[in-house]
């Protein structure tokens, strides 16, 4: 008797019918441009909170401002994470749903636990800041809660997405869970891609540390507080910068061959820019003398921030040297839809300068008020 | 069928989605109630501060302040995280939906993004400059605030609404402005912003019921409140039967005939959401009345009855706009279990060629197997129906023969809540044999077609003749016997 067997080997579903709403090419820069700012949340969220948890448990007054500090800014980060993470997740599903949401089904039970999980690490840092005076011993729980929350939710993510540019391993596991109650922990690349994009969090809370330490030099009495600052600012970037060049280094030596190619030719530009950005951003952070303006700490952010974009880039190639048997970009038809894009930039522009114009105006009245 | 169906146990993916949506509808409508609370309290309170009440104003931005922190952590801990947590579901739920939706809204959503960034910035703007800003920019703040927030709602109602009327959208010509403003975006926009205001004026109420009771400044505030909350109670049913006059016609049959079953005992799930829906809003309208001229009755418990009260209610009116929706995820469009309206209009390819041949997310599976009918089961069934848990298919068939059931999937979309059954005869008796063999029944797909063959030669006048070929060549046709000369 005849089986039914799949009729292809892999059952990758087809383009959507509606096609694109703009050429690849500009969702694509879109599509970096936001998971950029998203990144930089991430970072910087992450970051703070890892350095909070290790600063809040030493008793000096100095630790326990960079605790406070961190603990303030940490829920406002939490949510620009959140809220940056939504447009390269719309365009990365425009570009490659029908890789991410086959993918997405077969780790269905982990996907859906992100959300409790955001709202269980989010809650956590409002929490920490709302409680943090009231009680003080049930702190370090709830930090680690929000520490722990965050990190599994990066490695749900990375499972999802690494599945999602796998597709010969598909349906052997939605055979065996259909449910989605598994992960694709046989990916070899997983740890070192956590590593490569959560690496650079110390770093990222680091510079703003530092920021802020050289902010505060200038606060009559607050000396200490500001070299411990400091202090600690540039120990995260140092820290920061080199575990993401130990995670970098790790995902290409664990790279297929054809994903790994791409860093042997087009991708090599890139790939030194990322470790080059890198460095120039420890740089500062370790050549730099005490007190002083701001410069040094806003130039190693922006190494940093140039560094996470190259890096975006590099990861857009491996994931389309890994989907290249299956799926070219340029093959999906384009509808244009340029009245609405136009739509979308005049309100992304006027959006932008309307926020804008209420931060200036609300931070000179805050900076007017503390003299 | 071009995506693997999540076939979630007990819950089922729809149920899923019903939860974080159910949660997200009623802290995403405060979140621009609020916002309007926000800037009328703020406006109140200058306006005591202007005629000299500078104690009063003090006293009503203090409470202000407790709503402002409570609205702060409430609307972006629970009501972003949810908003994100819905997206996430319906993907899982309905990758073919989701990916329609993105493609052809991407810019909308890019649009409200953008506004949600500029909502989000601005009440943290006004939260956090609290103690610095002028109270004429806190007035403006949160204004701007209500603003922007309720733009988002404009841009969310189009997609939304599009789902269950896309109007004079089609695949083919994907035409944005028609399926954006289509016949229900107004009703379903307006009916929206009042509701929102009653949300906003119950999480006055919230804060309220922490007032002493003795607080000269607590029958103000639980008026104020109430300003929001009767208003918008009375307009819903008007603005409902607007919303009504748009829907569907089958949606409107659904209804109706639940309606009519009343009599009989008989309630169908669409109308008993329907008057959950309309009962809540009844029950808080009288709630709120009371609290007008007794307003010391307002406790914490009492306002959180009340909005427990009214999260009922929104349960109830969005399982009905889901329900509305049946059988479709996208009316007329796309079927809930991911078959294409044009598939089935396509004919016999689709509905009568073999299943298992057509899908793609199986590993291969010897015909009329018990894991033949389980993959169609999964395949076709399990986006909607789970087993034993939410909407279990084992209460639904626990009466079936297998006859009945083999009769059953071939007609089960003429009462306009199901989607065709796609597939062969040798599926439907797979399947047949799956869901009987769920109950206990030791039967396979070859079982079922020589039931469905007998009965079907039983009932037949005159009495059929023996057939000319054993069942299994019957099944091959993918022509069921009954349809067969």
């Amino acid at each position: 008797m005849n089986q039914w067997t799949p009729n292809a080997g892999i059952p990758l579903p087809p383009f959507d019918p509606v096609g694109l709403p703009a050429p690849a090419v500009v969702i694509l820069a879109l599509a970096y441009l936001t998971f950029t700012l998203h990144l930089l949340a991430v970072h910087f969220t992450l970051g703070s909170v890892l350095l909070m948890a290790l600063a809040r448990r030493q008793p000096d007054p100095a630790r326990q401002e960079i605790a406070r500090f961190l603990g303030t800014v940490a829920p406002l980060g939490f949510s620009y994470l959140v809220t940056f993470g939504i447009p390269p997740l719309l365009f990365v599903q425009l570009l490659y749903g029908q890789f991410f949401y086959a993918s997405s089904v077969l780790v269905g039970v982990f996907w859906i636990s992100v959300i409790p999980l955001l709202i269980l690490a989010y809650g956590a840092l409002y929490a920490h800041r709302l409680t943090r005076d009231r009680r003080p011993g049930a702190q370090g729980l709830i930090v680690t809660v929000a520490l722990l929350g965050m990190l599994t939710i990066g490695f749900i993510y990375v499972n999802n997405l690494t599945l999602a540019m796998t597709p010969g391993r598909w349906l052997e596991i939605y055979a065996a869970h259909p449910g989605g109650a598994t992960l694709n922990l046989g990916e070899p690349t997983l740890l070192p891609r956590l590593l490569t994009f959560l690496g650079l969090s110390p770093a990222m809370a680091g510079v703003v540390v530092w920021w802020r330490g050289r902010r505060l030099h200038r606060t009559p009495g607050q000396e200490a507080s500001a070299t411990v600052m400091e202090s600690w600012g540039r120990k995260g970037i140092g820290v920061g910068v080199l575990t993401w060049i130990v995670g970098l280094a790790s995902w290409v030596a664990t790279l297929p061959e054809a994903p790994r190619s791409v860093l042997s030719g087009s991708g090599i530009v890139l790939a030194g820019a990322v470790v080059v950005l890198g460095i120039a951003a420890a740089l500062p952070a370790l050549l730099a003398s005490r007190g002083g303006g701001v410069a040094a700490p806003v130039l190693s952010g922006t190494f940093l921030a140039l560094g996470l974009a190259c890096l975006i880039l590099v990861r857009d190639q491996i994931r389309m040297a890994y989907l290249q048997d299956h799926f070219s970009l340029q093959a999906i038809p384009v509808f244009p839809q340029w009245g609405m894009l136009a739509i979308f930039a005049a309100t992304l522009v006027a959006g932008v300068a309307f926020t804008l114009f209420w931060t200036v105006r609300v931070a000179r009245r805050a900076a007017a008020a503390s003299g | 069928m071009n995506y693997p169906v999540w076939d979630l146990p007990v819950l089922g993916a729809g149920l899923v989605v019903a939860i974080i949506a159910v949660f997200h509808v009623l802290v995403s409508h405060f979140a621009i109630g609020g916002g309007a609370f926000l800037f009328l309290a703020e406006w109140w309170a200058r306006r005591l501060h202007q005629s000299g009440r500078l104690e009063d104003g003090e006293r009503v931005r203090d409470f202000l302040h407790r709503y402002a922190t409570f609205f702060l952590v409430f609307t972006t801990v629970f009501g972003a995280m949810t908003g994100v947590g819905i997206w996430f579901a319906i993907a899982l739920a309905s990758p073919e939906g989701t990916s329609l939706l993105i493609h052809q809204f991407v810019f909308a959503w890019a649009t409200e993004w953008v506004v949600f960034l500029a909502e989000l910035s601005l009440l943290y703007l006004y939260y956090y400059g609290w103690k610095h800003n002028p109270q004429k920019d806190q007035v403006l703040l949160a204004g701007a605030y209500f603003g922007v927030s309720w733009f988002s709602l404009f841009i969310i109602n189009g997609i939304l609404s599009f789902m269950l009327t896309p109007g004079g959208w089609t695949l083919e010509n994907r035409d944005l402005t028609a399926g954006f403003f289509n016949p229900s975006f107004w009703p379903s926009l307006i009916l929206r912003t009042v509701t929102m205001f009653l949300i906003g004026g119950l999480g006055g109420l919230l804060i309220a019921g922490r007032l002493e009771s003795e607080d000269p400044l607590k029958p103000r505030v639980v008026r104020f409140s109430a300003s929001f909350v009767i208003p918008a109670a009375i307009l819903v049913p008007l603005l409902f039967a607007w919303y009504w006059s748009t829907l569907p016609e089958n949606t409107v049959k659904m209804v109706q005939d639940g309606v009519a079953g009343l009599g009989g005992g008989r309630l169908t799930a669409i109308t008993r959401h329907l008057i959950l829906a309309g009962v809540a809003g009844a029950a808080v309208m009288a709630g709120v009345l009371i609290a007008v001229f007794r307003p010391r009755v307002v406790t914490t418990g009492v306002a959180v009855a009340l909005m427990v009260i009214v999260q009922m209610g929104l349960m109830g009116a969005e399982f009905f706009r889901e329900m509305a929706r049946k059988p479709y995820v996208l009316h007329g469009t796309l079927y809930s279990n991911s078959l294409w309206r044009k598939d089935v209009d396509a004919g016999a390819p689709v509905l009568q060629a073999p299943f298992l041949g057509r899908a793609r997310w199986h590993p291969g599976v010897e015909p009329l197997s018990r894991e033949h009918g389980e993959w169609v089961f999964r395949l076709q069934c399990a986006s909607c129906h789970t087993r034993e848990g939410y909407r279990g298919i084992l209460s639904r068939t626990a009466s079936w023969t297998p006859e009945f059931a083999f009769r059953w999937f071939q007609t089960m979309h003429e009462q306009g809540v199901m989607p065709p059954f796609q597939g062969s005869a040798e599926d439907r008796a797979a399947l047949a044999a799956y869901l009987l063999d769920l109950h206990g029944k030791t039967l396979d797909g070859r079982d079922v077609l020589e039931a469905a063959r007998k009965a079907e030669a039983a009932k037949a006048p005159p009495p059929a003749p023996p057939p000319a070929n054993p069942p299994q060549a019957a099944a091959d046709t993918d022509q069921p016997r009954e349809a067969q000369p």
